[in-house]
């Protein structure tokens, strides 16, 4: 039957539009309206939503209906059901192929083979469904208004250009256009886009006395000559809008109230074996308060393309093992929905889950519903070398090894870690970061400014100051150095725009700059959210520090609080301070504007700030943050396990911002103390942390390391005698070892610029630079100080190479295979033991936290 | 099963005709060369087709298998004036004749045409910078070539029905407007057709279709016997039609390129008409069947307007590409590229010393043609020698426009300009001093067309919300205003 309506629509339809006129088209979309429903549908959903595998999996527990009423208002609003269904291993089946679909009054609403259903008239109904053998109903109820509703250019027309693509960036959506046609980007400006399709060039592009003859139908139908291709064809929805638009006179429903509130996406979450589908449904809810089912003009993508595929229409097909986010965008907002497809197994047995445990408890039930079973914890020698590298970017010395391996208290991992926080290089490591983050470097700022600054940020991390309170310190910073360190951070910026991209990526975890000059591509920010946070910073000025004449770059924070409000330059009217996410403040005029975002940026129920920053932490402890990239968080990439991220930030927040009680909450949890050493059913996984994944040192604490290990320091030119690599002010500091490894430029406030990549230079330096080599043969170095020792043995040498190397004993194998080693050299002793340190110190073992 | 060898029928085909200078093709003999020398046929691509089902094959149309695939895949860019690759792919036979490189195929022999070649391989050149055509496709091609390529492609598929309604269920724009010397006579552009309005009188005005979907531009011939509508069909073609003032008759219709065209002026003489067009170039379209189309390619975009200056030797030309030029009639070569605006230029006009050019930057700039083409040689050889005069010395802004300008009329005698566009006013001017000379208010924007009688005492203008206005100038009284077409109230169309 389907096919025969498909048959149809492209007798009446499809050779040959051109010729048809307006008439049979307004009777082609409205007078045959249930009709040409279900053909468009036919046409529409090209492959209904059925699994590609063979045999039929068994449902437990009630089938899903999605939604369970239905209010329908519009007479060309249909409404799709979805059925789903669960099997005993927590798969998600698609069941609305299957389903038959039969409304108790066909006169009052109408449901197809694919369960869309339509309102006819007035009154209410039920669809019943039947699948896998149980039956259940969907309440229909049908308001429709008295006459039947133009069409409208805000709501049916904006979706189609973006839908058929005519928007985008590559197309029209270009900011000069593309053929000397041009439309706002995404849709971000439809009273533009307005003018453009219906006034520009003497009405070139719509023609309201003959519908089918307007160029803006015949080029996406490749009725003519289009460079962008075939956007639609006829017969489709897309060209159903833009017909029927035409035809109603193309006039403009701007000036309409009612808007677009929020979409939402089902399913939100979805297990699948990979060849099943499943049929997304996305509905979108308006302020007069009417949900419309807008799945047909969503623009659907798949996060991880390895994992599954999406049409159109929202249809998913798993691909291939793994996590995915299918979002869809419909206007300017986004919703996503989570995929995981995994291969069925219905012999798993899921890891008990430790309730009390905060950490353990989110990670473990996620790894349960992933059917994988977390690796075993990491021995001692493991844990102390991992801690010590993430805590305080150093190797433990041979003594803090074997004490902490000779001890035998049960709490000893709690002690070592409480330890660490009294650790100098605690400070080093964490003001390091900051040092990163913030920026701090004499490219911008004066040798005090950097000193200066440098030394508060030690003081706040050695004093444990909370984070809501550091960051505030810093966003009001204002004068010289010598007034206040924190004014550098301002000093820093090169203006307005570059504050507030820094603040908000840094401290929100948001990229703003692409709302600079168009609406987000991602998200939903506009240049009103941008200008909005702009008017916040815009008070701020610098110029040079008087008492600090003739030092290069020597700045002076100053605020100019008559200021006024920044200009949007899309609409040439100045915009108020916003908040991101909504909320514009009543500021007292003269008064200091970033006094209002720090507070709102700090308070408890702030969105951005608690959750960015646990995620941040929480990604100097893993190889990757919960939502990773750190300082990208936005709906389109969600986090990997938002329970886990949600638990953690409330913990944090309700520790008052207390870092070092999350980072204590983060290494004593089973999750951090995993072992590297996949298990039979966690081998693919490196999103989960279902075990650790090995990283790279950083340039800084690889640096450190080696001078610990071999007992030759590292002396850099320009900075203070004995300074270690964590210590240095920035990286205006010629190093070629810590350029070579990543150590970040400070030019940007992106978590990104630290290079944690490994390539053919470090390899290569490491084996034939003098980093190591030099440091081996040093007369005074390690290797030369061991075999000073009275007496010492060849066992007792390979031993002690380990621990200073390695962090840890040789097993009995290393040690023979040492012996050996140094049998070989035949009493070229010191050559052997050097050579053995070269290659303890090129192994992986040194080179990775393990 | 066959197995097509490229680059040996590359050479085949391209080492005897030296004239190539493509650079893809020389690639391709050069590796055609190389492997024919080196004797490794059995290494190098080579393409497994699958055989062809001739029953199949002759079951395939062209008109529903074959040009849905090439419309959507091949037809953006093998189009129109100036396809990629000389290539014009519109109809079968074009495909036939081919571009640059030869006929696409000979039919019968799928497997040996430039078409298949083109389309195949595992990176295949076509279509270009994007993804490969499938396999199914591919062998509709194959298939439909292989079986003789027959054309059943109907007339009527790509023509455009023009459809002029009776009544008009919406107010149409007046897209353009002219006035006959006398100030008697006014016709109007709405949509599809032309209205022919006398201005004195009860007459009621005659409604004369054109075959064109937009008429751009409406002109009466300076004998005010004939008036020539232009346009065409976005996209499709470019057409001028002359109609008898008297009668309403066709006299003439000429087609011009692929596109609408866009607005233009009768030369002085009466024996042309000058008009921009979408492929960027001023068309010269005669006056009569024989004397061939002229073109002169001046912009690199959209040529909005063309003005003969009055002793006919000269075009003034403005276009979406921002610059306002100057050419000669006689050579049809640049004189001087005289303005480069901020923003496209949408109309020009010209009097014996002035050059006159607005658009969307607002702002209406006049320029001294004596000055600007000091150094110019104007007949001969054309722009053999260079401007000397800076555009300081010849340029000269008039008032600011309130908003987009969209339309200039110059009067009979040359004496006044008007000003109009997308803002509620309607603004004279004296060319020679630019002085206001009268100010009309309230019009019903935005006006897309404007035009004045011989002595500027009267003036119409034609507006987007279907209106014709006529005034008595400078006094800016409204003698008249019309709906030249029958229009639908707004209830009868509620009722539909």
């Amino acid at each position: 039957m389907l096919l025969a309506y498909g048959y149809r629509l492209n007798e009446r339809a499809g050779v040959n539009p051109s010729a048809m006129d307006a008439d049979t088209v307004s009777k082609l979309v409205q007078v045959d309206f249930m009709k040409t429903l279900s053909i468009i549908l036919a046409a529409l959903i090209v492959m209904p939503a059925v699994a590609l595998s063979d045999e039929a999996p068994k449902i437990v527990g009630d089938i899903k209906i999605q939604p369970t009423t239905i209010k329908l208002q519009h007479r060309r609003h249909p409404h799709s059901i979805l059925v789903t269904g669960q099997t005993a291993d927590g798969q998600t089946i698609d069941l609305t192929s299957q389903a038959s679909f039969e409304s108790a009054n066909k006169d009052v609403a109408n449901v197809n083979l694919l369960g869309w259903v339509g309102g006819l008239a007035n009154g209410s109904t039920e669809v019943k469904i039947t699948a896998a053998g149980q039956t259940q109903s969907v309440k229909i109820e049908v308001a429709l208004p008295a006459k039947a509703k133009q069409y409208s250019f805000r709501h049916d027309v904006m979706p189609v250009l973006s839908k058929a693509g005519c928007n985008m960036g590559a197309c029209h959506g270009y900011s000069l256009g593309k053929n000397g046609f041009r439309l706002s980007l995404r849709g971000s400006d439809p009273e533009k886009d307005f003018n453009y399709l219906t006034d520009e060039f003497f009405e070139r592009r719509v023609n309201r006395h003959n519908p089918p003859a307007s160029l803006v139908l015949t080029k996406p139908l490749g009725d003519v000559p289009h460079k962008g291709g075939v956007r639609f064809d006829h017969g489709t929805l897309s060209h159903e809008y833009l017909v029927g638009w035409i035809t109603d006179g193309a006039k403009s429903d701007l000036a309409d109230s009612v808007k677009l509130e929020s979409i939402e996406i089902f399913p939100k979450n979805v297990v699948l074996a990979p060849k099943r589908q499943q049929q997304m449904q996305l509905l979108a809810k308006y302020s007069d308060g009417s949900i419309r089912d807008v799945t047909r003009l969503g623009i659907f993508t798949v996060n991880t393309q390895r994992v599954a595929e999406v049409t159109d229409e929202g249809l998913v097909t798993a691909t291939e093992l793994g996590e995915s986010a299918v979002s869809a965008r419909f206007e300017r907002i986004f919703a996503t929905a989570n995929f995981i497809v995994l291969q069925p197994n219905q012999n798993f047995q899921p890891t008990p889950i430790p309730e009390k445990k905060l950490i353990d408890k989110f990670v473990i039930k996620k790894l349960n519903d992933l059917n994988i079973k977390p690796s075993a914890l990491s021995d001692d020698a493991t844990f102390l070398r991992r801690v010590y590298l993430d805590m305080i970017g150093i190797q433990p010395t041979p003594n803090e090894v074997l004490a902490f391996i000779n001890d035998k208290a049960p709490d000893k991992r709690v002690k070592t870690i409480d330890a660490m926080f009294k650790r100098s290089e605690f400070v080093d490591q964490w003001s390091l970061k900051w040092g990163d983050l913030l920026q701090n470097s004499r490219t911008h700022l004066s040798d005090p400014a950097v000193y200066a600054f440098r030394e508060w940020l030690r003081a706040s991390v050695a004093s444990n100051m909370p984070l809501d309170e550091f960051v505030r310190s810093i966003l009001l910073g204002r004068g010289g150095v010598a007034d206040n360190p924190t004014s550098a951070y301002f000093a820093i910026s090169k203006d307005t725009d570059d504050t507030l991209q820094r603040a908000t990526q840094v401290f929100c975890g948001v990229r703003m700059l692409c709302a600079k000059c168009h609406p987000h591509p991602f998200e939903n920010w506009t240049q009103g959210d941008y200008y909005g946070l702009h008017s916040f910073f815009n008070q701020v000025t610098t110029k040079a520090d008087p008492r600090l004449a003739g030092v290069r770059n020597a700045k002076s924070v100053l605020l100019n609080l008559p200021a006024a409000h920044s200009v949007n330059p899309r609409t040439g009217q100045r915009q108020p301070p916003r908040y991101l996410g909504g909320g514009e403040p009543e500021i007292p005029v003269n008064s200091d504007r970033r006094k209002a975002y720090a507070e709102w940026l700090t308070s408890s129920d702030n969105p951005f700030f608690g959750r960015s920053m646990t995620n941040r932490i929480w990604s100097y402890f893993f190889h990757r943050g919960i939502i990773h990239p750190v300082d990208d968080l936005r709906t389109t990439n969600p986090p990997i396990n938002p329970l886990l991220l949600d638990a953690l930030t409330k913990d944090f927040i309700d520790h008052n911002f207390d870092v070092r009680h999350l980072m204590r909450t983060i290494v004593l949890s089973d999750t951090y103390q995993r072992s590297s050493l996949a298990n039979e059913t966690n081998g693919h996984d490196d999103m989960n942390f279902s075990r650790a994944i090995p990283r790279r040192l950083s340039a800084e604490s690889l640096l450190d390391s080696l001078v610990q290990a071999t007992a030759v320091p590292e002396s850099f030119r320009g900075a203070p005698a004995g300074f270690t690599a964590k210590q240095l002010p920035d990286a205006n500091i010629q190093s070629e070892f810590l350029n070579l490894f990543g150590k970040p430029k400070r030019m940007e406030a992106c978590e990104c610029e630290r290079d944690d990549g490994s390539n053919m230079l470090q390899a290569l330096h490491f084996i034939n630079g003098k980093s190591i080599l030099s440091r081996v043969t040093n007369g005074n170095g390690r290797v030369a100080q061991l075999l000073r020792t009275k007496d010492i043995t060849n066992e007792k040498l390979i031993n002690e190479l380990y621990l200073w190397s390695l962090a840890r004993n040789p097993n009995a194998k290393e040690v023979e295979l040492g012996l050996k080693f140094f049998a070989a050299y035949k009493g070229k002793r010191k050559e052997a033991a050097e050579d053995l340190m070269w290659a303890l110190l090129n192994s992986k073992d040194f080179m990775l936290v393990h | 099963m066959r197995i097509l060898i490229r680059p040996v029928q590359s050479v085949w085909r391209w080492s005897f005709d030296l004239k190539r200078t493509n650079m893809r093709f020389r690639v391709h003999r050069l590796i055609a060369i190389a492997v024919i020398l080196l004797n490794i046929n059995a290494l190098m691509a080579a393409e497994k087709l699958s055989p062809i089902d001739q029953k199949v094959a002759e079951k395939i149309s062209f008109r529903a298998d074959v040009w849905p695939i090439v419309k959507r895949h091949c037809w953006g860019c093998h189009s129109g004036a100036g396809p990629k690759g000389g290539l014009n792919m519109d109809t079968v036979a074009d495909m036939l004749k081919g571009g640059d490189s030869g006929p696409l195929f000979a039919p019968g022999k799928a497997d040996d045409s430039l078409l298949v070649e083109m389309i195949i391989g595992d990176e295949p050149e076509m279509p270009q910078q994007k993804p490969p055509l499938s396999a199914a496709k591919i062998n509709i091609l194959r298939g439909w070539v292989h079986a003789g390529a027959k054309d059943d492609s109907v007339a009527s598929d790509k023509q455009l029905s023009i459809r002029i309604p009776e009544k008009y269920r919406f107010a149409p724009a007046i897209t353009s407007v002219a006035m006959s010397a006398d100030g008697k006579q006014i016709a109007a552009a709405v949509r599809s057709e032309i209205v022919l309005i006398t201005v004195e009188g009860d007459a009621p005005p005659r409604r004369v279709a054109t075959t064109s979907d937009l008429v751009t531009h409406v002109e009466f011939s300076p004998d005010g016997k004939t008036v020539a509508a232009c346009g065409g069909a976005p996209a499709r073609y470019g057409r001028v039609q002359f109609f008898n003032v008297a009668d309403g008759k066709q006299v003439l219709s000429r087609d011009v390129g692929h596109d609408t065209l866009f607005r233009g002026n009768f030369s002085p003489d009466g024996k042309n008409i000058a008009l921009g067009g979408a492929d960027g170039a001023v068309h010269i379209v005669p006056f009569d069947a024989k004397t061939p189309l002229r073109k002169f390619d001046l912009h690199s975009d959209w040529v909005l307007d063309v003005a003969y200056t009055p002793d006919g030797k000269m075009l003034v030309s403005g276009s979406r590409d921002k610059a306002t030029k100057i050419s000669s009639v006689e050579t049809g070569k640049l004189l001087r590229s005289v303005d480069s605006s901020s923003e496209l230029i949408s109309s020009v006009a010209t009097d014996a010393n002035f050059a006159i050019s607005a658009g969307r930057a607002r702002l209406p700039i006049s320029f001294e043609l004596k000055i600007a083409l000091q150094g110019v040689q104007v007949s001969g050889a054309g722009n053999g020698a260079r401007p000397i005069s800076r555009r300081a010395q010849y340029a000269k802004n008039m008032e600011g426009q309130p908003g987009i300008v969209l339309d200039l009329a110059i009067s009979g005698d040359r004496k006044v300009i008007a000003i109009a566009g997308a803002y509620g006013d309607v603004r004279t001017y004296n060319i020679a001093n630019r002085q206001r000379t009268a100010l009309i208010t309230n019009v019903p924007a935005p006006i897309y067309g404007v035009a004045m009688n011989q002595d500027a005492t009267r003036l119409v203008l034609g507006s987007k919300s279907g209106q014709v206005q006529i005034y008595q100038l400078p006094e800016a009284k409204l003698i008249k205003s019309i709906s030249p077409v029958p229009v639908q109230a707004p209830a009868e169309v509620a009722s539909q």
